[in-house]
């Protein structure tokens, strides 16, 4: 009996443990929905947890907010910011910044196809830089860096092995480390990929034991730990005049522009030159010669994002950003590819029916539009700020999209756009 | 179809934790039920091979019935009085074990990074169990050999995939026993104990270096690659540190859990890895680290090498013998793992390593009066011991060889 009351007491604290664990990954709890004050955080916050989870995004939708997807650009929180010119002038949108350096087309795609349908009719801002249309398409260790397992979970639950979309997304999630990390998942991927939809028992698991698990994860976890720089914003913010007046933030745009550019011939910003530039200035030039967006996997990726949009009713806006001219005539890139590059990406939209496009691709000569090399600032955030707002406030009419699966083949990738005929607006 | 590697998420605790319970009570009450023991090691090997790793599934049969008869004739060879003891029946005994290891580590090298079809997860670790037995075998130590446990020590699971390393005679004095009431409880307790350990290591601590910070790292160093010569810089040294604590964690972890679950099962598999990073020299780091592993070299490489370099008198010197001894170790465990250059530089620096640390304790033995010895030289050994072994690891990383060449 001694040694009957010892083994009670070495295994209690096991078991309790595990009964703790069952309970929380897969009992049948729901966590309260995240307070608005973390959603306001996480607007801002640029957190791949936020990417990666689902609920907050979800509970964003719900306040109002609307979804600005982007990348890399959207950490540039100069005094022009979308986020700092909404919380300054209060003109009914309220940014909620999904993107980070490296997240393109898929991994937005998998974000977003995640939110269901409370993505239905709902405005969104798509900055789409001509970067992530690099002739290799994402990184594997990027797109990794914000993969998300609940997102993969929700694909493959609602997956449709008949639809070249969901067959499409299959192979691209494969071609990832992240994708075949799970034997399970990796293995409904194949699936999906080979025409095959998922048996009884693939659903039950991914329902009952997959699904429980992940969300939990993200209720319990994905609003710990976020970046805030609600304060930072405030501080940015002080200097704007009182009234929103686009000629005059014009006007004083380009003042700090020069304000902050003073130690290059690029316009470029000194913080941004010192750090990422100055020891490398010399090696860049020229290298940009051969560059090309014009080929790659990214536009049958970016058709994955249309797909949803589609799906669900949403009304996009999509922003397409310049290059800093200076920068391009010092590394040898050309205008005309990105020309090019406006072309084939523009024929995608609008010859499926969205609209709605601010296009910006040929300003990158404008003073002080773009803050360092690629990356939207000053002027370029004013002009964009502007084109969300006017979006955001008129009334879009009932879109119709007419989506063509040409758009995930080779063929379409591989595609040379002056073969591409322009569509009137 | 399900398949779950060893230890890699929460439901293979819970699944464990299920089969575990009838095997515990048995245990507790003085029974080995050897047939549920087979049966359940059977369904967690089948979880490791099945689906989409059906062929490593084979290929691992194949491996354990060519093994088996190995050892079975060549231990038939040397109980039977009408044989001596050839060395070359021996050596051919050692070939024919290590062949499919061979062939599976050097199919990347010839055939551009794909792995060969006769591979599967943890033929490395098999293999050192039975060359290990042949040498024992050999030496005379292993006085009886039965298929059955042969095979209950050859897949022991828990430690299947990456060990640690035990030795047969050690294992079969532990599956022939039931240990008394107290002290099971006592093993259950410290199972249990290192089970949670290893948990805090590997899913926790390992994944903040490894997942969470190591990737950053890694990102860093490389977009400041063209800015410093060598690309050394600030993040690199950041990478070498992180990187090796999220080895540590996350090996070690999983040692824990193996060391923990063959403790359920009244199996006391050796450790793997005591406090590492106090070693107070390179010597004593081996002694530390990865021990299973480490302690086999000693034993059935570098020992082997001294002792018959020694009898054929291959040198003067005993210094010269050990110094080639501890290369011959580091380059085999360097080639070990894997054909890339930056495992035969760690294994060579290690190897240079331990020769330099022996002159040194030479040196220092001449000269003890001249030397101090306080808190502030070991603490200082130990700090010196542990930046050069981080050192090691980030050549071990392989992340050089993507800075430098990719």
């Amino acid at each position: 009996m001694l040694n009957f009351k010892k083994l009670l007491a070495v295994l209690a604290p096991a078991l309790t443990a595990a009964i703790l664990a069952i309970v929380v990954l897969y009992g049948p709890l729901r966590l309260t929905a995240p307070s608005s004050m973390t959603v306001q955080k996480a607007a801002t916050s640029l957190s791949p947890n936020i990417l990666r989870g689902n609920q907050i995004k979800k509970q964003a939708l719900d306040d109002g907010y609307t979804l600005v997807i982007g990348s890399s650009e959207l950490s540039r929180f100069d005094n022009f910011h979308p986020s700092v010119l909404t919380q300054k002038y209060q003109r009914g949108y309220q940014p909620f910044l999904l993107g980070s350096p490296g997240t393109q087309s898929l991994t937005h795609f998998f974000s977003l196809q995640a939110l269901g349908n409370d993505l239905d009719n709902k405005k969104v801002v798509v900055i789409l830089s001509p970067q992530w249309f690099d002739q290799k398409g994402v990184k594997p260790a990027m797109f990794d860096h914000y993969y998300s397992k609940q997102q993969a979970i929700y694909f493959l639950r609602h997956a449709n092995a008949n639809s070249m979309a969901s067959r499409y997304a299959a192979s691209r999630l494969l071609a990832m480390p992240s994708g075949s990390a799970d034997n399970n998942i990796k293995l409904d991927l194949e699936n999906i990929k080979k025409y095959q939809s998922l048996s009884t028992t693939q659903k039950l698991f991914l329902d009952k034991v997959s699904r429980p698990n992940a969300e939990h994860q993200d209720q319990l976890f994905s609003s710990l730990f976020l970046p805030d720089r609600r304060s930072e914003i405030v501080a940015q913010e002080k200097v704007l005049p009182a009234k929103y007046d686009y000629q005059k933030l014009q006007t004083m745009a380009t003042t700090l522009g020069k304000e902050h550019s003073t130690n290059n011939d690029f316009r470029i910003d000194d913080h941004f030159f010192d750090h990422q530039l100055k020891h490398s200035v010399g090696s860049l030039k020229g290298r940009q010669v051969g560059k090309s967006y014009e080929y790659g996997p990214e536009y049958a990726d970016f058709q994955l994002l249309l797909q949803v949009f589609k799906q669900h009713n949403v009304k996009p806006l999509f922003i397409i950003p310049p290059v800093n001219s200076q920068w391009m005539a010092y590394t040898g890139l050309r205008q005309s590819m990105l020309d090019n590059f406006n072309q084939k990406i523009t024929y995608q939209l609008r010859s499926q029916g969205f609209n709605q496009i601010a296009d910006f691709h040929k300003q990158g000569d404008v003073p002080y539009f773009m803050e360092d090399t690629i990356h939207l600032g000053w002027q370029g955030w004013v002009a964009t700020d502007r084109s969300i707002s006017r979006f955001s406030e008129q009334k879009i009419a009932q879109p119709h999209y007419r989506l063509n699966d040409y758009f995930y083949k080779s063929a379409w990738c591989n595609r040379n756009p002056q073969t591409i005929p322009t569509l009137s607006k | 179809m399900l398949n779950i590697q060893p230890y890699q998420n929460p439901q293979y605790f819970l699944l464990l934790l299920l089969a575990f319970i009838p095997l515990v009570i048995g245990l507790y009450n003085g029974h080995r039920w050897r047939w549920y023991e087979s049966l359940i090691s059977l369904l967690f090997i089948f979880l490791i091979f099945d689906a989409d790793k059906t062929i490593q599934g084979f290929a691992l049969i194949g491996y354990t019935i060519t093994q088996a008869l190995i050892v079975k004739i060549y231990f038939h060879y040397r109980t039977n009085k009408r044989f001596n003891n050839n060395f070359w029946i021996f050596a051919v005994a050692i070939g024919l074990s290590i062949l499919q290891l061979v062939v599976v580590k050097l199919t990347p090298l010839l055939a551009n990074g794909k792995d060969s079809i006769i591979a599967f997860l943890g033929i490395s670790y098999l293999t050192f169990k039975t060359v290990g037995m042949i040498i024992e075998i050999r030496d005379g130590a292993i006085k009886e050999f039965s298929f059955i446990k042969f095979l209950q020590f050859l897949l022991f699971f828990p430690t299947i995939s990456s060990g640690p390393i035990d030795r047969y005679r050690r294992f079969i004095k532990d599956y022939d026993n039931v240990p008394d009431q107290s002290s099971y409880i006592g093993l259950i307790g410290q199972g249990v104990h290192y089970i949670f350990l290893g948990l805090l290591y590997k899913f926790i601590l390992g994944y903040l270096f490894g997942t969470l910070w190591l990737p950053e790292l890694e990102q860093m160093a490389m977009a400041q690659r063209h800015n410093h010569p060598f690309g050394i810089s600030l993040a690199l040294v950041g990478v070498m540190y992180c990187y090796s604590m999220y080895l540590f964690f996350d090996f070690a972890g999983y040692s824990l859990f193996a060391v923990g679950t063959s403790y359920l099962m009244g199996i006391k598999t050796p450790m793997n890895f005591n406090l590492p990073f106090i070693s107070q020299n390179i010597k004593d780091f081996w002694n530390r680290w990865h021990m299973t592993l480490s302690f086999w070299f000693r034993d059935y490489v570098y020992m082997r090498f001294v002792f018959w370099a020694l009898k054929k008198k291959l040198f003067k010197s005993r210094i010269t013998i050990a110094n080639l001894g501890y290369l011959l170790l580091f380059l085999l465990m360097g080639l070990w793992h894997g054909e890339y250059w930056y495992y035969i530089i760690y294994g060579l620096l290690h190897a240079g390593l331990m020769i330099g640390n022996d002159a040194w304790l030479r040196f220092k033995k001449k000269h003890q009066k001249y030397l101090p010895s306080n808190r502030f030289t070991k603490l200082s050994a130990i700090f010196l011991t542990f930046n050069i072994v981080c050192f090691s690891f980030l050549i071990f990383s392989g992340f050089l060889d993507t800075l430098w060449f990719k």
